[in-house]
């Protein structure tokens, strides 16, 4: 309670934080006025913003946004055909591959994390030295290396590929499930050995939901790192565009319809609308629990 | 007896364990062979070898090599791209790790508004970089020469500009580039004793010199960890210069990252795999000592923490 309140005191201005409130306040109106600007921009006709480039619209083009979704669509070449996916066919495999992926890769992370520091085998020291090599290890180019073996094992252009290929134990969110699972006191699940619960449902019933929060949290991080990857089509799966591939695709297209800075940014907000209210409504959870989960303590 | 019976029942315990446990990492450990081992064995011996068409690669000794020393004495983007990475580590690392410290100080000491600048920190690192980069390439081209005509000076946008392109993009990855860094920056921050910072207050300690004597030996570890990622990320940082222009950025904004990228992705790379390859095992060549090396400097010149004196001992 002292402590709290100390802390508190302590808090506010001196000189150092008076100096980074200054460049905060610098950084922070970097941040808003451009994203005003573009917002309304994106409602403005091509001519005015021709004619004028900082002004309010005179005459807001609400359906600016409208013609962005119209043309928000990817042909892709089959070799025999060729296919259009519209916003919403990238939408289905934006939410597949991203939730799939983020989910398969917390999945895999949790149960080593859980194995290594549940069970005491020699064998743990070599997973842990793994994911400690690897995070320091800098391997550079081997990306032709990983597409020759998603091809060779028919994972290459399919969303189940891409969430085994994701699916991996390495990192730092390794680091913090082991933390978590390790600061799970041993009596809850000795206490369930005694009753003679096995091992699988001690690890279900137990201790996944015990870790569920940090199981959200990183499933949460990865989901959004997912999302937002839109080299995930160019580079492994060409014929499977996603959403934010999509939105490469129409900030590159040549339509002289779209060719415009008002219809440029009028697509952007089709892809930042959602996550802002993804991220409002768990801005919490993202933020906070990462600290909590582990690394913190 | 009774021991016995007692020893059996822990001696099935623990082979029913180690079943359990083998099940569980199979798996994972499968992933891990195939996609780690496994790809990085194959991208070595890809290095060795040259394309035949219809995916089929022959073993070609060190031609990739030689082949790979032609290209840098006769093209110039090698060498364009090799200063355009040092400049992006040098400048944009040294930036991003002091507004990182700065801004992750100033949220650990509560001052105003700190949670609204923790959140607006973290939000560019959430939103789509596809989406952020085409915001941020009408703001640069559009709005910023209009603003500057508005005051009476005729100037090109940031990104049209040749000479402030690059400038421009380190900048852009610098002003994105907080979110997670000032999070675990706090976090480590928060760990530290309030009664150092009382003792050192009491004994006169200004501001300036708690920032530098205090807070950043004490989340050294930390700050290490960033910079070790940064030195790593050399020549795999391409630096959002893909969303900037796809594949056709002008050669005087290619960074190592970048280029390594465009021509792994671009149509009919598959001839090239070789020849990349072995660019990626040169990078790692050079990249994985320099590690270790920054690793070791960073461990010889930080502070003797608390932490660090107990891991010492227990080496002892």
């Amino acid at each position: 309670m002292s402590l709290k309140k100390k802390s508190k005191s302590m808090g506010g201005f001196n000189i150092v934080t008076a100096l980074v409130f200054v460049l905060l306040i610098v950084y922070a109106l970097t941040l808003f006025i451009p994203a005003f600007w573009a917002f309304y921009t994106s409602f403005k006709g091509n001519l005015e913003y021709l004619e004028n480039q900082l002004s309010f619209p005179k005459v807001w083009h609400f359906e600016n946004l409208m013609t962005a979704l119209d043309y928000f669509y990817v042909p892709i070449n089959t070799g025999s055909d060729i296919v259009t996916y519209y916003i919403e066919s990238m939408l289905l495999f934006s939410v597949l591959y991203s939730v799939g992926s983020a989910f398969f890769a917390a999945l895999a992370t949790c149960i080593v994390a859980y194995a290594t520091a549940r069970f005491d085998f020699r064998f743990n020291k070599v997973i842990y030295g793994i994911v400690i090599v690897t995070m320091t290890l800098p391997i550079v180019g081997n990306l032709p290396s990983e597409l020759q073996f998603l091809k060779a094992l028919g994972l290459y252009d399919t969303i189940w590929g891409m969430w085994i290929c994701k699916a991996n134990f390495l990192g730092l969110y390794y680091l913090i499930f082991y933390a978590a699972f390790r600061s799970l006191p041993k009596d809850f699940t000795e206490a369930a050995y005694i009753d003679g619960a096995s091992n699988l449902r001690v690890l279900v019933s137990i201790a996944f939901p015990l870790v569920a929060s940090t199981f959200m949290t990183v499933m949460l991080i990865r989901f959004v790192e997912f999302w937002n990857d839109y080299t995930v089509t160019l580079t492994y799966m060409p014929s499977i565009p996603t959403l934010a591939y999509g939105l490469y695709a129409y900030s590159f297209s040549t339509v002289p319809k779209i060719s415009n800075t008002p219809m440029r940014l009028a697509g952007c907000f089709i892809l930042i609308i959602p996550v802002l209210a993804v991220f409002i409504a768990g801005h919490k959870r993202l933020m906070g629990n990462i600290s909590m989960g582990g690394i913190k303590e | 007896m009774d021991f016995e019976k007692i020893g059996r029942i822990f001696a099935k315990r623990r082979t029913k364990d180690l079943i359990f446990y083998s099940l569980l990492i199979a798996l994972p450990l499968l992933q891990f062979c195939i996609f780690y081992i496994g790809v990085n064995l194959n991208s070595l011996l890809l290095a060795f070898k040259t394309y035949q068409g219809d995916d089929r690669y022959v073993w070609a000794g060190w031609a990739n090599f030689s082949n790979l020393f032609e290209r840098f004495s006769l093209l110039t983007v090698f060498r364009v791209a090799l200063v355009n990475s040092l400049k992006l580590f040098f400048i944009g690392t040294l930036s991003g790790l002091i507004c990182g410290l700065l801004f992750s100080y100033y949220i650990y000491k509560k001052a105003l508004l700190k949670n609204f600048f923790k959140v607006l920190l973290f939000l560019p690192s959430i939103i789509p970089s596809i989406a952020l980069v085409l915001m941020f390439k009408q703001v640069a081209d559009g709005a910023i020469p209009a603003v500057l005509a508005a005051m009476g000076i005729t100037a090109r946008g940031l990104l049209a500009n040749p000479d402030a392109t690059f400038g421009t993009i380190i900048f852009y990855n610098v002003w994105v580039g907080f979110g997670v860094s000032v999070l675990l920056y706090v976090g480590a921050m928060e760990k530290i004793s309030e009664s150092v910072v009382e003792a050192a207050k009491l004994d006169g300690t200004g501001y300036f010199q708690e920032f530098i004597f205090i807070t950043i030996p004490l989340v050294w570890d930390t700050m290490s960890t960033f910079i070790i990622v940064a030195v790593g990320g050399i020549f795999v940082n391409q630096a959002n210069i893909y969303a900037f222009y796809s594949d056709g950025a002008e050669e005087y904004v290619v960074t190592i990252g970048y280029y390594l990228y465009k021509e792994t992705v671009k149509t009919g790379a598959a001839a090239d795999y070789p020849v990349l390859s072995a660019f990626g095992i040169l990078l790692s060549l050079i990249t994985i000592p320099l590690v270790y090396a920054v690793k070791f400097v960073l461990g010889k010149i930080g502070p003797a923490t608390e932490e660090r004196r107990r891991v010492v001992e227990k080496e002892k």
